[in-house]
């Protein structure tokens, strides 16, 4: 309570500036996408999902470099060799030096993931958007159509694929995407028929904008968040997917390796002890999902826009 | 090029010249559930620099006709007219051209900015669109579009969501105008807002119309408020329209028993004549626009309801000069010598 | 008259990652038995987390009440348990939403919604409350009430919800109800109905009403007497007539005239309120409304005003009452 003591006349003479500040903005600008960022930087578990993942881009890249070793070269004299200050995560059955196949794997897997969601990324957005934005019948259409691929059991279409196409990088990316952008294309669509119906599209089409200046200005940046979550999220699922076909034997052929084949050559030696051929291989296919995992539920929940404000 | 908003000509023979002719015009929506006549058969004209006011509940119709007007949605049937040019039957770049002279105002003001882009972006869009003008020209024109809503120049870099609702909705204002239409479909347009808001865009409307010659369709279901702003007033009601007068004749001689429940129905905000009103309550609620009753659409709530409101349809006559209504009461032929009296 | 309910210097602030937003900032009031009290304000100004806090309807955290206290019938609400709450809401006091969609049961029958609390807060049989249910349902105008009794929420008309709503709220004849926008979402015609409905039902029942609205004209038919909220404060109270025919707020006679009236000349400018409320995650020091109030003075700027008495128990906020503010005063009464 303010003291009635120090009211004085003066104080009472009118003022005139008090409405120039009435349509400032106190709070500063921030940018969606600027929001977003914030929001996923407080989320601990998800920044450290991202430092995992730069730093295994990172040695993806120059990993295979640095122990002097190359992937392909055997050396039965020291073969089954544990992790020393040699070879630093040993050496495989074939006397090859785990530490740089590591690496050489991660670039395989990784690359895989990336593919594979990349694929899936533009497979579903141009299905799942012409099928939302056109609607009615065109939209039944495509969707029982997604939905028929959806029931062909996987498995089976890519043991048939391998059959075909004979085993390789090639054949693990479209067996991973044959129908992985379905699920994609269905987020999509669902997006697209929820944002066309938006009053900024029905202002812009009041405005003279056509189909494609819709969806490149409007709709499109408005499904990037939940698609980009997608994305991340079909990374970490495609690698894994590739260890178990490898795993199966599916895999990509000898010399090359990923992380699958590698867990699927320690089958061998982990009969006679070397547990860490298994381990090291599996360690890092675990690694690599828990980050992209944790990056995109934290990606989330920065996009949520109930989360806002 | 000249930065200056279009002219408006000398103010003679304002409100003589036809500027928008809505003829017969029906849309449907065909759902699961059947047909939703959602506009059933309106045919008014708009005169140059009026404000049409647009009243009626949810579920009349009423945005769904200012849509269809527009051609945001296809029409059913029947004809829109501006400036003697078919909207529905224009081409795709006829349509263009026409965009730029007939343009609209949403009710959300959350709903109608693209939360992705800037004020600039959002207002740019329409500059860009018609390609009207680039560059440092182009950033000119916004910000003197911001100027012209009353908002600040410097807002031109900040995202929809830091705006209030008021301010938000002078952005939209902004976006209509900056293609120098002649006509906007005003949708609800303070129905989001708070009431000391709402004044503030409702003058900003009156001054833009002024200052440059435009026509409103102004729907809206506050009916204080479309007095305020509108020359006529139509009252709609489950996709037809009820009664269309010149909007103080309309408010001091209700015709149609529709209107004169929802006048009687407004609360004042002055408790001396809220104590001594006597209300029309109606019964029951407005039927579903899939099945409306047949004949006189209203005639399942009104206190006036006759044999022949179920079997035919009212006929819309003037039955004052530029007083029309769509009621049995006032047709000779039904009633014969009970016809109500005209004041 | 005795005081149902007394709101004494409430403080609720809610608790967001910018910082605290400090929602209620002292406000007083009551609610005497039988009489209905409007809350007035633009949306941010408090009426609604005013209203659910009588209920303790809001979330701790990130709800916090910092002080002053709410009794009814001369017990304090903050005081009192979750549980006990649970026997005073829809026992002692009902409430009624702005959208009755969310708050009423979407999977259970309307008529289970009404005897639930029958059973609960009145111990009445099954058969009992079931006929008491229908009674409930026919008092507030729902025809064919058997049937209805029967029916899910999503069957009935936005009217017909709000007045089943109210059936809930009414079905325990508390003393006080709580009217959150009751009629926001409805049309004109219906709203008319909900407004006489509540109005007879008072009549009949004695109860006694907090309405919630924006809607001046809402106010004007329904309410005894008004609270002005502005900013999270009260700016102004006094019964319907000295608010409307005397205010003495500067806020409340802006809002008075930024609504047109019937009687007014088309297109006579509106007197709208210039710029917007202020952000409460940081209240101005002074007087809230001083950056939109065209009456301002310096001494707004930096002190704020308490509420004054001005005479037959009408209440303002304002630095225009003070004695060294004669001059200025003229200028306002006009």
């Amino acid at each position: 309570m303010q003291p009635e003591t120090r009211l004085t006349a003066d104080m009472f003479r009118p003022v005139t500036d008090n409405f120039k500040d009435a349509e400032t903005i106190g709070r500063p600008s921030i940018s969606y996408w600027a929001d977003v960022w914030r929001r996923l930087r407080m989320n601990k578990l998800a920044m450290v999902g991202l430092v995992v993942i730069i730093l295994l881009v990172l040695m993806a890249i120059i990993g295979p470099m640095i122990s002097g070793y190359t992937y392909y070269k055997q050396d039965f004299t020291s073969k089954n060799l544990q992790p020393s200050a040699e070879h630093w995560f040993g050496t495989d059955s074939s006397g090859r030096d785990m530490f740089t196949r590591i690496w050489f794997g991660a670039r395989i897997s990784l690359f895989i993931g990336v593919a594979a969601a990349f694929i899936d990324f533009v497979l579903g957005v141009i299905y799942g958007g012409i099928s939302g934005l056109k609607g009615g019948r065109v939209d039944n259409i495509m969707m029982r159509i997604a939905e028929v691929l959806y029931g062909i059991p996987y498995l089976l279409m890519v043991i048939l694929l391998m059959v075909v196409m004979g085993p390789g990088l090639l054949t693990i990316i479209i067996a991973m995407t044959i129908t992985g952008w379905i699920p994609m294309a269905r987020l999509v669509r669902g997006q697209v028929l929820q944002l066309k119906e938006q009053e900024y599209v029905h202002a812009a089409t009041a405005l003279g904008a056509d189909t494609k200046w819709i969806l490149m200005k409007h709709i499109i940046p408005n499904t990037m968040g939940p698609i980009l979550v997608n994305v991340t999220l079909t990374v970490p699922t495609a690698i894994f997917a590739e260890a178990t076909l490898s795993f199966l034997g599916l895999g990509i052929p000898a010399p090359r390796a990923s992380w699958g084949t590698m867990a699927n050559d320690a089958l061998v030696s982990l009969l006679i002890g070397n547990v860490y051929q298994l381990f090291i291989p599996g360690f890092f296919i675990s690694l690599t999902m828990f980050a992209f995992n944790v990056l995109g539920d934290g990606m989330r929940d920065a996009l949520d826009p109930r989360m806002r404000k | 090029m000249k930065l200056t908003l279009r002219e408006a000509p000398a103010k003679k023979d304002k409100k003589q010249d036809t500027l928008l002719q809505v003829r017969n015009l029906k849309k449907y929506f065909h759902t699961s559930g059947g047909t939703v006549k959602a506009v059933s058969d309106v045919t008014f004209d708009i005169k140059v620099g009026e404000t049409l006011g647009i009243v009626g509940e949810s579920g009349c119709g009423k945005s769904t006709m200012g849509r269809t007007i527009l051609r945001l949605y296809d029409a059913t049937e029947g004809e829109v007219l501006f400036e003697d040019k078919n909207v529905h039957k224009a081409s795709t770049r006829e349509l263009k051209k026409l965009r730029r002279d007939m343009q609209m105002i949403f009710q959300d003001p959350y709903a109608s900015l693209n939360p992705r882009m800037t004020i600039g972006e959002i207002i740019g869009e329409a500059i860009d669109l018609h390609k009207l003008a680039s560059g440092a020209k182009r950033k000119a024109r916004i910000q003197e579009l911001l100027t012209l809503v009353g908002l600040k120049p410097e807002h031109i870099n900040r995202f929809p969501h830091e705006f209030s609702g008021g301010q938000r909705q002078r952005i939209g204002i902004a976006r209509a105008l900056a293609v120098e239409p002649k006509f906007i479909v005003c949708d609800e347009p303070i129905s989001a807002l708070d009431v000391s808001i709402q004044a503030q865009v409702i003058n900003l409307l009156s001054d833009l119309q002024d200052k440059m010659e435009l026509t409103y369709l102004f729907i809206a279901h506050d009916l204080s408020m479309v007095k305020h702003i509108s020359d006529r007033v139509a009252v709609m009601y489950l996709g037809k329209i009820a009664e269309l007068s010149e909007s103080e004749e309309l408010y001091a001689n209700p015709l149609h028993p529709y209107t004169e429940a929802l006048l009687s129905a407004i609360p004042i905000p002055d408790p001396e004549v809220e104590r001594k009103r006597q209300r029309i309550v109606l019964k029951g609620d407005v039927p579903s626009p899939m099945n409306p009753p047949s004949g006189c659409h209203f005639r399942t709530r009104c206190p006036y309801a006759m044999e022949s409101c179920t079997k035919i349809d009212p006929v819309w006559q003037e039955v004052k000069p530029d007083h029309f209504v769509a009621c049995h009461l006032y047709n000779k032929d039904i009633m014969g010598a009970d016809v109500r009296k005209i004041r | 008259m005795e005081n149902i309910l007394e709101v004494r210097d409430l403080h609720i602030s809610f608790h967001t990652y910018a910082g605290e937003v400090k929602a209620v900032r002292g406000i007083n009031f009551e609610v005497k038995k039988g009489e209905t009290v409007g809350i007035v304000g633009e949306s941010g100004c408090g009426k609604s987390v005013t209203a659910q806090s009588i209920m303790k309807l809001l979330p701790q955290p990130p709800t916090q009440y910092k002080q002053g206290s709410i009794l009814f019938s001369g017990q304090d609400l903050l005081k009192k348990s979750e549980k006990e709450m649970q026997k005073i809401r829809g026992n002692d006091i009902g409430m009624i939403f702005q959208d009755p969609m969310t708050s009423l049961n979407p999977t259970m029958k309307t008529g289970r919604q009404i005897t639930e609390s029958l059973i609960k807060h009145q111990g009445m049989s099954a058969g009992e409350a079931h006929k008491q249910a229908i009674e409930l349902l026919k008092m507030v105008g729902i025809p064919q009430p058997d049937k209805r009794a029967n029916q899910y929420p999503h069957e009935f008309s936005g009217g017909m919800r709000q007045r089943a709503m109210i059936a809930i709220a009414l079905a325990c004849r508390p003393k006080l109800l709580i009217a959150d926008e009751p009629t926001t979402a409805l049309d004109v015609t219906i709203q008319a109905q909900i407004l006489e409905l509540m109005k007879e039902l008072q009549a009949k029942t004695g109860t006694s009403i907090i309405i919630i609205t924006h809607d001046l004209g809402v106010v004007a038919d329904m309410c005894d007497r008004v609270v002005v909220m502005y900013a999270g404060e009260v700016a102004e109270t006094g019964t319907v007539d000295q608010i409307f025919y005397q205010p003495q707020h500067p806020y409340t006679k802006g809002l008075l005239k930024s609504v047109p009236r019937l009687d007014m000349r088309r297109n006579e400018p509106l007197a709208p309120i210039i710029g917007t409320p202020p952000d409460l995650l940081h209240p101005p020091v002074g007087c809230p409304f001083f950056a939109r109030c065209e009456y301002a003075m310096e001494v707004c700027r930096s002190h704020k005003p308490e509420l004054e008495e001005m005479g037959g128990n009408h209440q303002a906020a304002c630095w225009l009452h003070h004695p060294l503010a004669s001059n200025r005063k003229e200028g306002f009464a006009q």
